[in-house]
């Protein structure tokens, strides 16, 4: 019973973790986590859920144990059947679970005690920075259970099948990579070391071994460390784009043979040292943004919309289970509750609600009379019947889905600056230096050849190659720790330019789910347990309400409990009847159900979609940064104009009845703009914004068609995101004026001979030194 | 100076070596995961700790 407290808490706004100063609300302030000893400001005891059950667990309060019959399960169900467990089995039982909703160090510490919870379970591993959960089970264990148990603790998972890993795919990469700066890094420490003395005046012999040793231990860096730099040279050739890895190679290579050359010749211009060095440094910042990048989930992943669902297909005469994308038409498909339609289908059985918050976004279902058309996407609250009237890009669903591909590869197609930038600096410096090479290598072969050299090597671009990337860093480590995944850099060069927010309502603005309205009922002891006692099979939003708010209370047991769809539910208890039905108080504002005692009327109770507790100040907030903000929702315009008055949007810019084809059309009219939302009518118009923001706990599909995702609850993630976007653009210029300026003036040096390479092997670590000092000042 | 003519292939092998350690641990897994063993620590472990009483 104490778990599902701390889901509903954990559901609802709690005061975020993030660094934010100005947390005053409702009389809260800062108190250390009795668990964890953190401060943080709120009204609980605890910082998070996860200290909250830990708490309770080693006071022996909970009794994790008996989650085991919780509605949750059923909605797993059928992922104990063998097909399923196909898809997602790994080597040695094991399963991988992407879970959302990872907060702080006691979250890594509830998750893998799943063991202790449930002896199925054999181990129970997490991997924080990728949000990924390894859970391995016992021979015959229940998924089921195991996902259950996930979801019971607060999080939300869905299990990742080995093609989609990008863990494995990230691991073998990052292993190379890792290899690959070592060596550069061990190469360059132990050059150092050799050539001090002969900075130091060695001569002679001793001087003659130490350069050699220096040359074997650069073979390497040549060799092996300079690898992704050759490709990437190659590959720019090759599609003849200009790309930073060009003059890299250029320097190296040269440098390399020029000094090889020395070597052997016995002159003594030689840059080992600093060469590798420098290999060692952009081999570490790229490393450090890749690694970065990486936590954020891969685009493939998550793609799979609804594709661990098999379906109940009669054929002849049989009941078999097919996998939801091989279903044909004409076929009739019997579906359980909680599965999703994959097709538009005829309602073969009795007429029933359909939870239709994939397509509409609304949490309250819809009720279709047997016979009519439901559309893929709605979720089925009964196990009913249908027969399979059109499927794929023949639904709207399925359209939907392909258009979300269609804007994907266009907006890919965006250019950074920085690229831009640069590619022309790069053609610059290559131009320039041939040029001047070809013009006077008549005249004196060796000056030429030392100037272009101490051009190329100047101009190899510290500041460029450094600098963004390790900008680019430095800032998703930041929006991290305030709750925010970036899933690619761009999105931080997109930020300054919006000026337009458009903000969903159901999930982002609201809780997303229906609460009691408090005031309006008030029920005895017993009347609440009979209320739980009849809502206790119900799937209904309300019926989860009404658990959610008396959760702590004994449900009693009712006789003859009966739900009629459309209508309601009704059961006897101790001789009286109790029925809780559609109530005739119709309002758009809330939706109201009678709960009535032997056809007496006892209470109406009232529900609505709660807003966020910090939604207003947020909205507010964000006002004063400047934005413009609207909001767009599937829900009915009389409530839509409720809601937007409540958190301060003006009238005229609150749309509401919004189809996920028209929500698009607002962003396609505000663009450049800043999408927030959370579920699947969401995706399109995500994916169309400049840059598509998903709340926490969204859907799948809504989060891989979005380049960022909170991780942390309320909107009060979005307005960190924006000031971390205009410090790091501020960063990123800085770094290129100073990049600009140093070349211009070192390269047009090297060229009148006030450089020789010497001093220009020198001076690039001292450019890449100030920048990352720049990059640290500027994103502190 | 004839010392120098053993110490620096010591040196260098060292260098190696400690780069193969590398090499080998890196390929065995251990750098794949640098965040979450830092969280992992500070776990309780309430329900294996046997009581121990120290007699000195």
């Amino acid at each position: 019973m104490a778990l599902l407290n701390n889901f509903a808490n954990f559901n609802s706004a709690q005061p975020s973790l993030a660094v934010d100063d100005t947390a005053e609300m409702s009389g809260s302030s800062d108190r250390n986590c009795v668990h964890c000893g953190n401060l943080f400001s709120g009204q609980s005891q605890f910082c998070c859920h996860a200290c909250e059950t830990l708490y309770q667990l080693n006071q022996g309060e909970t009794d994790l144990s008996a989650v085991a019959s919780r509605h949750h399960l059923r909605k797993y169900l059928h992922l104990d059947q063998d097909e399923f467990q196909q898809t997602f089995r790994r080597p040695n039982n094991e399963f991988v679970f992407y879970v959302q909703g990872l907060e702080c160090t006691s979250c890594v510490h509830l998750l893998e005690k799943l063991p202790e919870i449930n002896a199925d379970i054999e181990s129970a591993t997490l991997h924080f920075g990728e949000n990924t959960l390894r859970v391995q089970l016992k021979k015959n264990a229940s998924l089921a259970l195991a996902t259950s148990l996930i979801e019971e603790m607060g999080y939300v998972p869905s299990l990742i099948n080995e093609n989609d890993d990008t863990e494995e795919l990230h691991k073998n990469e990052n292993r190379t990579m890792l290899i690959r700066m070592a060596v550069a890094g061990a190469a360059t420490g132990n050059i150092m070391l050799f050539v001090i003395p002969i900075y130091a005046g060695l001569a002679g012999a001793w001087a003659t071994a130490f350069h050699w040793i220096s040359f074997f231990l650069f073979l390497p860096v040549v060799g092996f460390c300079a690898w992704p730099f050759y490709r990437g040279a190659w590959t720019s050739l090759k599609y003849k784009h200009l790309s930073i890895d060009l003059p890299i190679t250029i320097a190296l290579v040269s440098t390399f043979i020029y000094s090889t050359f020395s070597l052997i010749v016995g002159k003594p211009e030689m840059y080992f040292d600093s060469t590798s060095s420098f290999m060692f440094l952009i081999l570490t910042s790229r490393y450090l943004v890749k690694r970065l990048q990486q936590q954020a989930l891969h685009d493939n992943v998550l793609a799979g919309f609804s594709s661990d669902q098999a379906l109940l297909v009669l054929m002849n005469s049989e009941w078999k289970l097919v996998p939801s994308n091989k279903i044909q038409i004409g076929q009739t498909v019997q579906l359980k509750p909680d599965q999703i339609l994959t097709f538009d289908g005829v309602l073969l059985s009795d007429s029933t609600d359909f939870d239709t918050s994939l397509i509409t976004g609304e949490p309250l279902p819809r009720f279709y009379n047997a016979g009519m058309t439901v559309p893929a996407g709605a979720k089925s609250l009964q196990t009913i019947q249908l027969k399979v009237l059109r499927a794929g890009q023949q639904t709207e669903l399925g359209r939907m889905l392909k258009s979300i591909e269609e804007e994907s590869l266009r907006k890919t197609a965006f250019v950074s600056l920085t690229d831009k930038l640069s590619q022309a600096l790069i053609a610059l410096v290559i131009s320039t230096a041939s040029i001047y090479f070809i013009l006077s290598y008549q005249s004196d072969f060796h000056q030429a050849l030392t100037r272009a050299l101490s051009l190329f090597i100047i101009a190899c671009p510290c500041a460029l190659a450094l600098g963004t990337p390790l900008t680019f860093a430095w800032a998703l480590k930041r929006a991290k720790q305030f709750g925010v995944l970036v899933r690619s850099t761009e999105t931080f060069e997109k930020l300054p330019k919006i000026k337009t927010l458009i903000l969903d309502k159901t999930g982002t603005i609201t809780e997303g789910n229906l609460s009691l309205l408090a005031k309006d009922s008030v029920l005895s002891s017993n009347e609440k347990s009979i209320l739980l006692g009849l809502e206790l099979i119900s799937n209904h939003p309300i019926a989860r309400a009404i658990r959610n708010e008396f959760k702590n209370h004994p449900a009693s047991k009712l006789q003859n409990l009966q739900e009629q769809t459309g209508i309601g539910v009704s059961g006897h208890f101790e001789g009286d009847r109790y029925e809780l039905i559609q109530s005739k108080n119709v309002s758009p504002f809330y939706v109201a159900v009678d709960f009535l005692k032997n056809g007496k009327l006892i209470a109406c109770l009232k529900f609505e979609d709660r807003i966020r507790m910090d939604s207003s100040r947020e909205i507010g907030l964000l006002k004063k940064i400047g934005l413009n903000i609207s909001l767009s929702s599937g829900d009915s315009i009389p409530q839509v104009q409720k809601v937007a008055a409540a958190v301060g949007i003006k009238s005229d810019h609150a749309y509401g009845a919004q189809s996920p084809q028209q929500k698009k059309n607002l962003v396609d009219r505000f663009n450049p703009c800043l999408m927030v939302g959370d579920g699947a009518n969401d995706s399109l118009a995500l994916q169309t914004a400049s840059v598509g923001a998903a709340m926490m706990g969204s859907m799948s599909l809504a989060l891989s068609t979005s380049d960022v995702h909170f991780i942390q609850p309320g909107l009060a993630p979005l307005r960190n995101l924006f000031c971390l976007g205009q410090k790091t653009k501020r960063t990123l210029n800085r770094n290129l004026t100073f990049a600009l300026i140093y070349n211009l003036s070192a390269g047009i040096a090297a060229l009148c001979g006030y450089i020789n390479p010497l001093t220009a092997a020198v001076l690039m670590p001292i450019s890449s030194a100030l920048i990352a000092f720049s990059t640290w000042w500027g994103l502190r | 100076m004839n010392i120098l003519s053993l110490m620096i292939p010591m040196a260098l092998l060292l260098g190696a070596g400690f780069v193969c350690a590398f090499i080998w641990a890196t390929k065995k897994g251990q750098f794949d995961d640098l965040e979450t063993p830092a969280h992992r620590i500070l776990q309780d472990d309430t329900n294996e700790r046997k009581p121990r009483e120290h007699n000195s």
